[in-house]
């Protein structure tokens, strides 16, 4: 009896075999991503892979959280040693250069012919592909990407008489502005007039550098430019805000800056577009959203992480590029973009009806994507690693006036470039 | 005699390039009291280890009962020791101190608990059972070690200075009772000390040690009258022994301070040294002709004696006295020479002979106890 | 006078420190229980004004956390069990046992010591992959099968034990494991149990290897689902994240409380003269 249901299940699995061939065992894929999932976005990713995998019946695809962009990072280097590379791998925009040197992350210009081109990679942004490339070929598409903006509150401003709708544009505004917001109660500051959060990756120091028209990183990656006029004179404008305005403080963690805003105890802020949602749930006075200031030029730095391949399989490799395309196609890119308060990395996705609801409910995103033709690339290259983390230092001992600005600068620089060098 | 219990061959042990044990024969009868006397570093406590199998010899061989033990290892060998630090397993009760050598050695369990409070019983420890060795004194302690021996029912004890970490009045009393304890239990013993009273008291017999040798094998009193060497006659003298240099000439033994008769004690004629005991040294408050007149620099009373010291130009010599005694307090003494009994040894300190003096000791109770020799026991 | 003076400032002392120890677990517990509407305040709020226990049904539902659990208490266990055996093993031989080579051996554990895991990390990834172990138990287990912090803890411990103990012992046929087993451990239990909480802290609350070798979530652990409450860019939901904390920390909270009298005692008894 058994045995003769298992000759019939045969033969059902022989004719169903042999009519439809191509309905072969579906390619497994793994896609690595890091990013906070508590708040919901595990839901979104699971749902857009499960929508990928019934659309796209030849592939399967898993998800797998691979914890923070540094770790993720160490895992896809072991991963390239051990031989345990996921098939596409979402990391921070500036290993681009580290995973491509490696051999880690394979050249999509082939895949990109074949997808159309040139015209492909026109329908994104230009400013999000400025961290794409390495040594000529392109390895990262865009997926999860943030920019920073200018979060202030317009009551505020009434309170001290500025204008609401009017935030500052420019370094000299800003401090002045930020002259009249902040708020003392004796010696002691109640109510910073801006704040420029500071994390791993530097942001505002390279936002600083392009507003005054400089570059952090030489144009072949092999050295930085710290010691230079431009950069000395951004770090001399972030020190007058600590230091000669008092309108700054001289440290605020990353994580700390939207509670300080929604808090009341900073009338602007510098902080990255991811925010948006958390400041939507969570302030309860008026507020808007503006460009960075410019010195000589608006500079936005961009951020945020790429999608990245890593197979070498032609069969697999057609299948992560299926993948890497249906989520960077304008439905797909909404409707991460809606869900999740990073930016809508294919320009066609503004069109989509998520998004039109997004602009009609909250008119100020348009500042972001305004923002998005003047953002500038994040310094990366192989080995810029140690650099990051000696600017990180130098940042917060010249703001905290524990080291002297342009003598601190020098000595960062030889030391950064001798790091690089090895 | 009894049967040999434990017989030691030709033994020898050396730490690196220091020997330790000296190629060292010996035997032990069965129920024996046996006493290894010796200075620290004699190599008494090695021995001692090499019979419990927990270092072994360079060369010689061990038999206990007759068989040869020189390679089975200490947990086989069937032996119970007692320990100088008594060794207490602190984590464990008294009881449970008991109780673990008896299960390792697969005793059945229902007997365990008969064997542990007969012994408790014995040593008056049973109100102690269920404390942790940190909560005993010292001399509760002592017993606990003694009992984890006891309840053992070995073929053999091995005691190494086990009464010296107790204060004078328990050591005293615990070693009184340690020896009718082995008296009624008659497991032979073999029992490590420095403390010459002890020896004497508590042994059967004993052997002096030194230097990885065995000086003299012997009785207590047979060792004590007639020692083989004079670091035997020095190390069981107390206070110490007054030792001269003499020369025998012409039926006199002649020191600095005395001429002695020999009283028939022959022997080639040449240097001698002169060993004479405290208790056989004699004091005469009136001049003895061919003595010198000694100052008496210092009466010690010690009860029912006291010892006195007398000083010559190049010396002084000690005399143990008899209270009801006829002497000074202070002045001048002659040493009564013909009343003086010596030991005479030659220049190798080996014992030549000894002079009859007045042949017995002011107070032999406080020295040598009632001798009970092995074989009078009828073991 | 003087005394009272002097107990007073004592208690006061007490009374700081514990505060100071008290308060993040405080904290910890009241923003748990706000809902998000509290968390950010002009003034930092002592109570929750409503008590919002949905901020728990939300983080639980945020990670699997139920098979986290389950996962967590299984590795560590196992990692703690494979620790307790290879360490006191080798602090026996290390400790009580001469042989050739052995002062080479414990060199090598104090350098051992001293070697951060960034180091070995890699060496351990690719060895694991050798045996085909990565992304299961195996590759959170092995690699902490053996601790050098542990052996050389416990080498100390039996170091003291005075030989005398282990003569007596063995006159009492009791040698080799059964004088470890009966012996040695009982003997160095404050430093055993000293090991134990603190392999267990480190264990139960590593995060970094278990993300960098799993990629299912069947076997991840919990220090994984609370890493997916904090994000890098986005602002960090801080009541559910509390709310997840205390998941992960809840059940070591609970070992040190329950074991919390016995730890005390062993260190009382640690300090006595035996």
């Amino acid at each position: 009896m058994r045995f003769g249901r298992v000759l019939v299940a045969a033969a059902i699995a022989a004719i169903a075999g042999w009519t439809i061939p191509a309905n072969a065992d579906p390619v497994a894929l793994s896609f690595w991503y890091p990013v906070d999932v508590g708040g919901g976005l595990t839901k979104i990713v699971d749902g857009l892979m499960a929508d990928f995998n019934k659309t796209h019946p030849g592939i399967k695809v898993t998800a797998v959280y691979t914890g923070n962009y540094d770790v993720t990072l160490q895992k896809i280097q072991a991963g390239k040693l051990a031989g345990t590379l996921p098939d596409v791998g979402v990391t921070e925009i500036s290993s681009v250069p580290v995973l491509a040197s490696l051999g880690a992350a394979q050249p999509l210009d082939t895949l990109i012919a074949g997808s159309g081109g040139a015209k492909f990679l026109d329908k994104f942004w230009p400013s999000m592909l400025l961290n794409s490339r390495y040594q000529g070929k392109v390895y990262g598409i865009p997926f999860q990407r943030s920019t920073p903006v200018l979060y202030y509150n317009k009551d505020a401003f009434k309170e001290v008489g500025l204008d609401p709708n009017k935030p500052p544009e420019t370094w000299a505004e800003m401090a002045s502005d930020a002259e009249k917001l902040t708020k003392r109660d004796g010696g002691r500051v109640t109510r910073w007039g801006v704040e420029l959060p500071l994390e791993a990756f530097n942001w505002f120091y390279y936002a600083l550098v392009y507003q005054n028209g400089g570059q952090s990183l030489s144009a072949d990656g092999t050295h930085v430019l710290w010691d230079q006029p431009k950069d000395i004179g951004a770090l001399q404008y972030w020190y007058d805000l600590v230091n000669k305005y008092k309108v700054t403080p001289a440290y605020t963690p990353w994580n700390d800056g939207p509670p300080e805003f929604v808090a009341g105890r900073t009338a602007m802020i510098w902080h990255s577009t991811g925010s948006q949602s958390f400041m939507r749930q969570h302030v309860k006075f008026h507020w808007g959203m503006g460009r960075l200031p410019k010195n000589v030029q608006f500079g936005p730095p961009s951020g945020g992480a790429n999608m990245m391949l890593y197979d070498t399989d032609p069969a697999k490799q057609k299948a992560a590029w299926t993948l890497i395309t249906w989520l960077s196609a304008p439905a797909q890119a909404a409707r991460w973009s809606a869900a999740s308060g990073y930016l809508a990395t294919s320009m066609a996705a503004w069109n989509e009806p998520e998004m039109q609801a997004l602009v009609k409910k909250h008119p100020d995103v348009l500042v972001t994507k305004e923002q998005l033709k003047d953002a500038k690339a994040e310094p990366a290259s192989p080995k810029y690693a140690p650099a990051r983390d000696i600017l990180n230092g130098l940042i917060k001992a010249v703001l905290a006036n524990k080291e002297p600005l342009v003598a601190g600068a020098k000595k960062a620089t030889a030391e950064a470039n001798a790091a690089m060098a090895q | 005699m009894g049967k040999v219990a434990l017989a030691l061959a030709g033994i020898a042990k050396a730490h690196g390039s220091n020997a330790v044990v000296r190629g060292l024969d010996l035997e032990i009868f069965e129920g024996e009291f046996f006493v290894l006397l010796g200075p620290s570093g004699c190599g008494k406590t090695t021995l001692l280890r090499m019979v419990a199998g927990l270092s072994d010899p360079d060369s010689g061989r061990i038999a206990l009962g007759g068989s040869d033990v020189t390679s089975v290892p200490a947990e086989a060998r069937n032996i119970a020791m007692v320990f100088q630090d008594y060794a207490l397993y602190p984590h464990m009760t008294v009881r449970n101190n008991l109780a673990f050598g008896l299960k390792r050695h697969r005793v059945p369990r229902d007997q365990i608990g008969g064997r542990i409070e007969r012994v408790a019983r014995m040593l008056a420890i049973e109100q102690l059972l269920d404390r942790k060795p940190h909560q005993l004194s010292g001399g509760q302690q002592q017993r606990v070690a003694l009992g984890r021996a006891i309840v053992r029912e070995p073929l053999l004890f091995l005691m190494d200075e086990p009464l010296s970490n107790l204060d004078a009045q328990v050591r005293a009393n615990t070693r009184a009772e340690l020896k009718e304890l082995q008296h009624r239990l008659g497991v032979t013993t073999l029992y490590v000390t420095h403390d010459q009273v002890e020896a004497m008291t508590l042994a059967d017999r004993l052997a002096v040690m030194n230097l990885g040798r065995l000086e003299q094998v012997g009785r207590p009193l047979d060792v004590y009258r007639l020692p083989a060497t004079l670091f035997v006659a020095q190390f069981l003298s107390s206070p110490r022994l007054n030792l001269l240099a003499g020369e025998i000439a012409g039926g006199t033994v002649r020191t600095p301070v005395a001429v002695f008769p020999t009283g028939g004690a022959s022997g080639p004629g040449g240097p001698v040294q002169v060993g004479i005991r405290p208790e056989w040294l004699r004091f005469s408050p009136d001049p003895v002709a061919g003595s010198l007149p000694l100052d008496v620099a210092l009466i010690e009373p010690l009860g029912a004696e006291v010892l006195v010291h007398a000083r010559w130009p190049d010396g002084e010599l000690v005399a143990r006295v008899a209270v009801d005694g006829k002497l000074p307090d202070r002045g001048k003494v002659w040493i009564d020479a013909a009343a003086s009994r010596l030991d005479l040894f030659d220049a190798d300190g080996r014992r030549i002979g000894s002079t009859p003096g007045d042949a017995e000791p002011s107070n032999p109770r406080e020295i040598s106890p009632p001798l009970q020799p092995a074989a009078a026991r009828g073991a | 006078m003087k005394r009272v003076v002097g107990r007073i400032l004592l208690y006061a002392a007490v009374l700081i420190a514990a505060a100071l120890v008290a308060m993040p677990m405080y904290w910890l517990v009241v923003s748990a229980l706000k809902p998000s509407s509290e968390i950010f305040t002009a003034t930092p709020r002592w109570l929750p004004g409503r008590i919002e226990w949905r901020n728990f049904v939300n983080a639980w539902e945020g990670a699997a956390f139920g098979r986290y659990f389950i996962n967590s208490v299984g590795v560590t266990a196992a990692i703690l069990f494979l620790q307790l055996v290879t360490s006191s093993l080798a602090a026996f031989a290390l400790a009580r046992r001469r042989f050739v080579g052995r002062g080479f051996i414990l060199f090598a554990v104090i350098g051992a010591l001293i070697i951060p895991i960034q180091v070995t990390f890699l060496a351990n990834f690719i060895t694991l992959q050798h045996f085909g172990w990565l992304d299961s138990y195996g590759a959170l287990i092995a690699p902490f099968a053996a601790s050098a912090f542990g052996t050389f803890l416990l080498r100390q411990a039996f170091l003291a034990v005075p030989d005398a103990i282990e003569d007596a012992a063995r006159l009492d046929r009791c040698t080799g494991l059964a004088f470890l087993w009966h012996f040695l451990l009982p003997l160095a239990r404050p430093t055993v149990v000293a090991f134990v909480l603190v392999a267990l802290v480190a264990h139960w609350n590593d995060y970094f290897w278990p993300l960098i070798v799993t990629n299912r979530d069947q076997i991840r652990t919990l220090p994984i689902g609370l890493a997916m409450f904090v994000s890098q860019e986005v602002t960090t939901d801080w009541n559910l994240l509390m709310a997840a904390t205390l998941f992960v920390a809840g059940p070591v909270l609970i070992v040190f409380f329950l074991t919390q009298r016995y730890f005390i005692r062993s260190h009382v008894n640690a300090g006595l003269k035996r």
